[in-house]
């Protein structure tokens, strides 16, 4: 069993409401999760399910309203200005828009500097050209790129100087919110097999947070499915892409399209309802779930283990309901 | 056999850039008859919605179309503006890929779905408010009362998106052309709009073309697939061979860098390089192909017929 990395242990983040008194809204309700050292885990979920709060809270970028974030054996709320040092050149984070994310005016030599010049102010300029020069090749860029500006790279290019530039501190923890999504398909695959590659040469640990369930099951070892701020199962990714547990993994395994005729769902035209009020005490998936119970509408399910992972279910399994869309035999 | 009911026959697209005409689209053919899907898929610059963007008359000012696009044998290309508002919306509607942007927010759903049938139908206000309604059921909004009193924010991205389908449908579109429909949307509500499209062809729509990059989406719901790169036509074939026996070595490089649920095992095999068109008369996709040849660069590739219904554009004529 390898060490635990990161620890979040019952966290809530909270945003405000969009007008003064509208209720605050509760992006992250109560998750709690470890990441082992080496692993490689993705959070799947749709949009609004509160995956990319998860990575900035554990970042610190966003302010917890209850619960805690442990890095390394240390909890984050006790860490002072040294640890948050050390926290910040251990973790490292690739986003979604690389363009977004390089600084317009600085050229790639520059970008890829810059956290060794605040991180490590003894190199001298030789040794900081010689990392910058090593990690460029392993994103298989080369010297030529070293004095070009973000906007004279393609989308590819600017993600792999993100990646390069990530990885120039030698992190312990990479996160990656979904790295590949705005890229072409051609270009996102030459990413992922960089990241596959990195992932196994370098040992990293790394959070991976993506909605596109094809990606993850490529690059994860394991996996955390949330839904609407919650965490609903996690499980090796092996078990859970073969035998999901909790209804919702179901559904969103069978919405995803599969690139061959022959295996086709026949999706169902399900009808589109307002939603309801926010549920109230019941599990969070029961105004969807084909299997809600009573039970489900007046009590909330906790993490427990079924199968190989943890789900948050009071009827795990197969079950016998055939979620929409799922596979017709 | 059913009956023919899209004609494209060398269709061209040049747009004005600060570097010089951009052949954004060049001799592209293809054929769509009633009760087909055709899925047309490509990475960015490949010319597919500029492609869509033609048959709608909807391509950017000063741009040049030349070929032919025929709708039920009446041509589309270099008809005037007014008999085109008079086509669009009633024999071709579009879709598009945010349904955000394609509302107006000012607007309640029910009159941006009646003015499309006062514009196209002369109905009268009661009359259009009430197919307005069947058809907001018929795209599964069940509660279409008040989705007729809703402006677009108070919908979810999955209702605003059935909106703009239950407009482009109001009239019975020949051909209905949705480019991206579900690319800003959630997988599960993505699979609730392919089933959506595929259940209401026929009864609500003639034919569609499906605008896409996503491989899997096609296999999902399409009968056909034309596949393109930099502007030109690849592969042009029924899902089942184009998967399974797809001949452009471009097709088969592009589905075998495709991350796979059902197969995880295969791996995944990335094609060198990026999108782009290389200047020239020969295959746009020669810089980053394995399988070029040294024509590739100075001679456009023929068209091969490898089987009925299936074309490919490659000096390659071999089996591969």
């Amino acid at each position: 069993m390898s060490a635990r990395l990161v620890d979040i242990r019952d966290l809530v983040v909270e945003y405000p409401g969009g007008s003064p008194r509208a209720p605050r809204v509760r992006a992250v309700a109560g998750v709690s999760l470890g990441i082992d050292e080496g692993v490689t885990l993705g959070i799947v979920g749709e949009s609004g399910s509160g995956k990319s709060t998860l990575a900035r809270a554990l970042l610190g970028l966003v302010d917890i309203q209850s619960g805690q974030v442990e890095y390394g054996g240390m909890p984050m709320a006790a860490a002072g200005r040294a640890d948050w040092r050390r926290f910040r050149r251990e973790v490292q984070v690739v986003f979604q828009d690389p363009a977004a994310s390089l600084d317009p005016r600085m050229s790639v030599a520059r970008i890829l500097a810059e956290p060794l010049l605040v991180h490590r102010p003894e190199l001298g300029a030789g040794q900081i050209r010689e990392i910058t020069l090593a990690r460029l090749g392993n994103v298989g860029l080369d010297e030529s790129h070293l004095r070009r500006l973000p906007r004279q790279l393609s989308g590819g290019e600017c993600q792999r100087v993100a990646i390069a530039r990530a990885l120039v501190l030698e992190p312990r923890l990479l996160i990656c919110d979904e790295p590949v999504s705005a890229l072409d398909i051609s270009i996102q695959a030459q990413i992922l097999a960089l990241l596959r590659e990195l992932q196994q040469r370098l040992g990293l640990t790394v959070m991976f947070i993506a909605h596109d369930l094809s990606v993850v099951r490529y690059l994860c070892k394991r996996v955390a499915v949330m839904y609407r701020g919650s965490l609903v199962e996690t499980a090796n990714a092996d078990a859970l892409f073969r035998d999901p547990q909790h209804p919702y993994t179901r559904a969103l395994l069978g919405s995803v399209p599969v690139a061959d005729p022959r295996q086709r769902r026949n999706f169902a035209a399900t009808a589109a309802t307002f939603s309801a009020a926010a549920a109230g005490s019941g599990c969070i998936y029961a105004d969807r779930c084909p299997r809600a119970q009573e039970r489900c509408r007046t009590e909330s399910p906790s993490l427990e283990r079924s199968g190989d992972g943890d789900v948050a279910c009071f009827f795990p399994g197969a079950g016998g309901d055939l979620a929409d869309g799922e596979r017709q035999r | 056999m059913s009956e023919l009911l899209l004609e494209v026959e060398d269709l061209g697209v040049s747009l004005p850039t600060s570097s010089g005409q951009l052949h954004a689209v060049d001799s592209l053919g293809f054929s769509l008859r009633e009760g087909e899907l055709l899925g047309i898929v490509g990475e960015s610059g490949s010319g597919k919605t500029q492609t869509a963007l033609a048959l709608m008359g909807l391509t950017p000012a000063g741009s040049r179309v030349s070929g032919s696009a025929r709708l039920d044998g009446e041509e589309l290309i270099g008809r005037p503006e007014a008999e085109l508002n008079d086509l669009r919306g009633d024999r071709i509607a579009m879709v598009f890929q945010d349904p955000q942007a394609a509302l107006n927010p000012y607007l309640r759903i029910g009159v941006q779905l009646t003015e499309v049938l006062e514009q196209h139908r002369e109905l009268d206000a009661v009359t259009a408010a009430q197919r307005a309604t069947e058809m907001l059921q018929a795209v599964g909004l069940d509660d279409s009362e008040r989705c007729m009193r809703s402006y677009p924010h108070q919908l979810s991205g999955g209702m605003r998106q059935r909106v703009t389908i239950a407009i482009a449908l109001l009239c019975r579109p020949r051909l209905l052309i949705a480019d991206e429909p579900t690319t800003a949307l959630d997988v599960t509500v993505q699979a609730q709009i392919l089933g959506l499209l595929r259940v209401l062809k026929g009864s609500h729509y003639g034919a569609g073309l499906l605008i896409t990059h996503d491989l899997a989406v096609v296999a999902e719901i399409c009968d056909r697939v034309l596949v393109m790169y930099g502007g030109k036509p690849m592969e042009l074939a029924a899902v089942d061979r184009l998967f399974h026996n797809g001949h452009h070595p471009y097709t088969r490089a592009l589905l075998r860098s495709l991350p796979r649920l059902d197969r995880p095992e295969s791996g995944l095999v990335p094609i060198p390089g990026q999108p782009g068109r290389p200047t020239g008369a020969g295959c746009p996709f020669r810089p980053r192909c394995a399988e070029r040849l040294e024509q590739c660069a100075a001679v456009v590739p023929p068209r091969l017929d490898i089987a009925p219904g299936h074309l490919s554009y490659c000096h390659r004529s071999g089996p591969n």
